[in-house]
């Protein structure tokens, strides 16, 4: 909430300055933004004897200090809210260059080799620790301030970067842990962290202090720099800049700067000096990215693939493995639902070829029964042809002839109109029981249709003997069947009766066909008298083609076998002392009752 | 005798088929008989007057091929023209060995059937002479003693009077008598109308 913040604080400062502002005092404010990354308190403690200087020393203008933290004074420089900022050298030369402020003076501290080679940044680990180096780090639990802190954290990171480790990647944990840096050294003395950054010369205060045992702690690749009383692992920055921002009157900077150079050295040793050089500071953020390069972490494509390669190539091996695992999946529900497909696709063509095949057998059936009345069709059908064409010639030689009585002339004509009246309901008969239908299971007579399939027989075969003894039981015979296929096995069982008969030489001996209830059904049986089965026939009856008959198919049994299967029921062959008797039973008709 | 007088027999189980082949013989001037069945065909016939027999030869009860065999065993000698539906080759070949005058396969050409039945019929005719020659001959030469029948076969054989008495044991005078009242009895005038008449008559020349 930067807004907010900010809001906050600017109407904190307007009440200060409001309630702090005596009415009298015509003092021109300046307000004098001060990094205070220890704390406002401390910084006010820190800063106080300067500014007592400074409102001494430059007339017509009252100084204030105005303690902010990283964002507060990135925003207040901005916005121009101070006119002049104290800071560390990192900060201020993200300010020169990021909001145009200048360095009037800078700080000349009392441990500074020089103002420009002031600060630095110690890596200190326990003095019994197995590290000696930067390149140790890696992996490694290390300390600092504060990402934004220059002293503490941004300095060492550099030799960090330079050493080949990327603080922020390759440690194993960077903690930040604020001010004050002196419990980064205690912390790492306790073992709490591998290393901690500090600032140069902390170490040596601390011993000085007591806080410390020199032999606790250790400073990691320490630089000697001549001159420099404290252990360094980075090189040396400059000190803190007194800058002035863009806005600030050239005179009142010019004043400033001449108080601050003026300006005797504190109780502690401080004093300003000429501004320092502060370009050591670019080099610095190139090497971190920050500041102005701080776009520098925009990589190219290539060097953020070869920073993020291990990342990149679980990343990549993972959408390898997933590109392979969807596309097997895929593949595996395509394979799948192909197999599944084309399953059920060829249970369909079975399904179609079945009932196809039914349908075919169901008009092979009737055919093979056709095939078994051929003879009698062709007699059928070729006695009134012949019948005609005799008539026919004959009435021709007749007129011929000259033999005009109109009576026999007339009785030749009337027997031709006869005869192929005869030929036509013959067709219709065959045609109609030929005809090609699907089978239709419905509730039926047995009684009707049987006596139907044998009258049709008797057309058939005028001369054969058939006793047709009826329902021995009362009743109708309710069963569930197609009527033609039921016609049809009557018929081929009559049909194998009188060729067994004709074959003996015993056309016009009776047949006897009977209808009977029995075992929850009704029975239909066909006696002959055309002699007995043989017993190494008996066995093969029932099979396709096999046939006793000289001129028979073999399938009459076969089919006739196969309808009655079809409808539940059973057909059976018996020898008897004469001939055979011949019958299939169906099952009665379920009651819905 | 001629082929008007002869009667033309149609047997078929097939009222059709029977009534249109008795039309179509009566269109064509024959005279004709129909018969039902085998059976009603044998137990009608006489056997007297010439003509030839128009068979089918499937038929329920008696078939064609029985009734041929039944005439056969009868010694009837009617030409029988078998008619069959179904063009059956060893039926055919059985029938024809049997004596049958010609097997046609129905339906036939009128001119086919009319033509066989012609034929039929003159065979019928003829064999019908033959018979009443055959029945002539035998009636005169019944007419003779045993003697003159004995001289007659040897006349017949070529012998001359004294081989005949020689051979008979009787004496020329004997044989002259005897071959006189033959000749007179036979109404012949020479030894080789004796010879012709004995031929006719279907008896064996004695043994020479």
């Amino acid at each position: 909430m930067p807004n907010l913040q900010t809001t906050i604080f600017v109407l904190a400062c307007l009440v200060a300055l409001a309630g702090n502002a005596p009415a009298a005092d015509a003092r021109q404010p300046v307000r004098v933004g001060v990094l205070a990354d220890k704390g406002v308190e401390a910084a006010e403690d820190e800063w106080e004897y300067v500014f007592a200087w400074l409102n001494r020393a430059v007339a017509g203008h009252r100084f204030s200090i105005v303690a902010l933290d990283h964002p507060e004074l990135r925003l207040a420089v901005h916005e121009g809210s101070v006119d002049f900022l104290i800071t560390n050298a990192g900060n201020y030369s993200e300010f020169e260059y990021a909001e145009g402020v200048s360095r009037i003076a800078t700080l000349d501290s009392p441990l500074a080799l020089s103002p420009s080679l002031a600060v630095g940044s110690a890596v200190v680990v326990r003095a019994d620790s197995g590290l000696t180096e930067l390149a140790q780090l890696r992996g490694k639990h290390l300390l600092a301030a504060s990402h934004d802190a220059f002293c503490c954290y941004q300095i060492a990171a550099r030799e960090l970067v330079n050493a080949g480790i990327d603080p922020e990647k390759d440690l194993g944990k960077l903690e930040f842990t604020g001010f004050p840096i002196q419990s980064i050294a205690r912390a790492v003395k306790d073992g709490k962290a591998d290393a901690g950054i500090v600032k140069t010369c902390l170490l040596e205060q601390m011993i000085d202090g007591g806080a410390l045992k020199p032999d606790e702690l250790r400073v990691l690749s320490p630089q000697e720099i001549t001159g420099f009383p404290c252990q360094t692992t980075s090189q040396l920055y400059p000190d803190w800049a007194f800058a002035a921002l863009k806005g600030t009157s050239t005179d009142l900077s010019r004043k400033v700067a001449v108080a601050l150079l003026e300006m005797p050295e504190s109780p502690e040793g401080y004093s300003w000096a000429i501004p320092a050089h502060y370009a050591v500071i670019d080099g610095l953020f190139r090497d971190l990215k920050l500041g102005r390069y701080a776009n520098l972490h925009q990589e190219t494509l290539e060097a953020l693939a070869y920073r993020y390669r291990i990342a990149l190539m679980i990343a990549a091996a993972i959408l390898v493995f997933w590109l392979i695992h969807t596309i097997r999946v895929d593949t595996l529900v395509a394979r799948r639902t192909r197999e599944l497909q084309r399953l059920h696709e060829e249970q369909q063509r079975m399904a179609e070829t079945m009932r196809e095949r039914q349908q075919a057998l169901d008009h092979a059936g009737r055919l093979a029964v056709l095939g078994g009345m051929a003879g009698a069709i062709a007699h059928e059908l070729k006695q009134p042809l012949a019948a005609i064409a005799n008539f026919a010639r004959g009435i021709d030689r007749r007129i011929q002839a000259g033999r005009l009585d109109p009576e026999p002339l007339r009785d030749g004509c009337s027997e031709i109109a006869l005869q192929s009246q005869r030929a036509d309901a013959t067709i219709e008969r065959i045609r109609s029981f030929a005809r090609k239908g699907e089978s239709t299971m419905q509730a039926v007579n047995l009684l009707d249709f049987v006596r139907e399939a044998v009258e049709l027989f008797e057309v058939a075969h005028p001369e054969a003997n058939i006793h047709w003894l009826g329902m021995v039981n009362q009743g109708k015979a309710r069963v569930v069947a197609d009527p033609i296929q039921i016609q049809q096995v009557t018929f081929n069982l009559l049909k194998n009766a009188f060729d067994a008969q004709v074959a003996k030489g015993n056309a016009r001996a009776a047949i006897e066909v009977g209808l009977e209830r029995c075992e929850q059904g009704y029975r239909v049986t066909v006696c002959d008298q055309g002699g007995s089965l043989r017993e190494e026939d008996v066995a093969h009856l029932f099979e396709p083609f096999f046939t006793t008959k000289a001129n028979g198919l073999g399938l009459g049994l076969a089919l006739s076998k196969w309808i009655i299967d079809a409808h539940g029921g059973t057909l059976t062959l018996t020898r008897e002392a004469t001939g055979v008797c011949a019958s299939f039973w169906l099952p009665e008709e379920q009651s819905h009752e | 005798m001629n082929e008007q007088d002869a009667i033309i027999h149609v047997v078929d189980d097939d009222d059709a088929m029977r009534r249109s082949l008795v039309y179509l013989l009566d269109s064509a001037g024959w005279r004709t008989k129909a018969h039902a069945s085998g059976r009603a065909f044998i137990d009608s016939y006489d056997g007297h007057v010439p003509g030839c027999l128009v068979l089918d030869i499937m038929m329920p009860l008696m078939g064609g091929m029985e009734v041929q065999q039944i005439l056969g065993a009868r010694t009837i000698d009617l030409p029988i023209i078998f008619l069959s539906a179904h063009g059956d080759l060893p039926m055919a070949v059985q029938a024809m060995k049997r004596g049958a005058f010609d097997f046609l396969e129905k339906p036939c050409k009128d001119h086919v059937l009319l033509d066989a039945v012609g034929r039929a019929v003159r065979q019928s005719i003829k064999q019908s002479l033959d018979q009443q020659q055959v029945g002539a001959a035998r009636k005169l030469l019944n007419a003779l003693t045993s003697r003159e029948r004995e001289v007659a076969a040897c006349l017949a054989a070529g012998d001359c009077n004294k081989t005949i008495a020689r051979k008979l044991d009787i004496s020329d005078k004997t044989v002259q008598v005897h071959r006189h009242n033959a000749m007179e009895k036979l109404q012949v005038h020479s030894t080789a109308e004796i010879a012709r008449l004995i031929l006719m008559a279907g008896e064996k020349p004695p043994p020479a």
